[in-house]
């Protein structure tokens, strides 16, 4: 659930900033990127490293989740907008 | 045979060398306390062991399998709980649901059992956050109880607690090891720690030294001057 916010948040706030500055949308590749490294400092900044380990998800696995969450999402918009 | 063991471990920090040929063992059912002076590498050997740290050299073997390259999450999967000093709990969530958390995953014991067994089930409705310390501590032991992990290590549990909660504490971590789980507890709480412990490792100089029960350390010449002081018993 998180992850999702995450990449509606990151989509919609860039979406608007780049239309604002250049009226362009930004990359479906950076947003995944972007998305996946602000999910992991995200978990880093709330302390919730051990919590996630002691459940034996690895920073990879939760990587992966961000990232696929962002694949999905760009994927789905793409599909709407085609 | 030991459930977890660090073996001749080392490691440095830039210039410094905290560990230069250490070694861990926990064993099933035992309560082992590692003791050292501050910054002599206790917590760097636990961190090691926990696979949250790279040692230099050296080898962890958990469950009798060898790691090189050992990493918190994998073995937590087979059964090893890691407790750091703070900062197990997330804010995000109140403690029923880190709790529920745990059960879901590993299926043990219910969250309301193990709220009980540690005094925190007036607290599960409640975030980390809002906790006192020592309420804190239980509600992470309460972690421990609903995990039931084969292997925990504990770094300094009784950091920042009151006297009065050092026994309850205590009755936990021994309840824990009487389950049969390897328990290994790092700390400055001397009375309270030698009368928990089945075992006392005492970290000094790199490396460490086993120095078998309580009372056997007591009589250790060397313990008792450079880290007991005069005043213990």
């Amino acid at each position: 659930m998180r992850a999702v916010v995450l990449w509606l948040l990151l989509r919609a706030s860039l979406s608007m900033v780049l239309m604002v500055l250049s009226g362009l949308l930004p990359n479906p590749i950076a947003i995944i990127v972007i998305c996946t490294i602000v999910g992991i400092v995200d978990i880093r900044r709330r302390r919730e490293t051990m919590l996630w380990h002691n459940l034996g998800v690895s920073t990879t696995q939760l990587a992966s989740l961000f990232l696929l969450t962002a694949v999905t999402g760009e994927m789905l918009l793409a599909l709407t907008l085609l | 045979m030991p459930v977890l063991v660090a073996d001749c471990v080392s490691k440095s920090f830039g210039d410094r060398r905290v560990l230069s040929a250490a070694s861990l063992r926990a064993e099933a059912g035992k309560l082992r306390v590692v003791f050292g002076r501050n910054g002599i590498g206790k917590s760097t050997l636990i961190k090691i062991a926990a696979g949250l740290i790279a040692p230099d050299s050296g080898i962890v073997h958990f469950r009798g399998t060898s790691r090189l390259h050992a990493r918190l999450a994998s073995l937590a999967r087979e059964g090893l709980f890691y407790l750091p000093d703070h900062e197990l709990l997330s804010s995000a969530f109140t403690l029923r649901r880190q709790l529920q958390f745990y059960h879901d995953r590993y299926q043990r014991r219910t969250v309301d059992e193990a709220a009980s067994l540690a005094s925190v089930a007036h607290l599960l409705d409640r975030r980390p956050y809002t906790l006192s310390g020592g309420e804190l501590r239980r509600a992470e032991l309460a972690v421990v109880l609903v995990r039931q992990p084969e292997c925990l290590l504990a770094d300094e549990p009784y950091r920042g607690i009151a006297p009065v909660d050092h026994d309850l504490l205590t009755r936990l971590l021994r309840s824990i090891a009487a389950e049969g789980c390897a328990v290994v507890v790092t700390g400055h709480e001397v009375p309270t720690l030698l009368d928990a412990a089945d075992h006392i490792t005492w970290c000094t100089s790199g490396t460490t030294y086993e120095l078998g029960t309580p009372d056997a350390a007591q009589t250790h010449e060397e313990f008792r001057r450079d880290y007991l002081g005069p005043r213990v018993r």
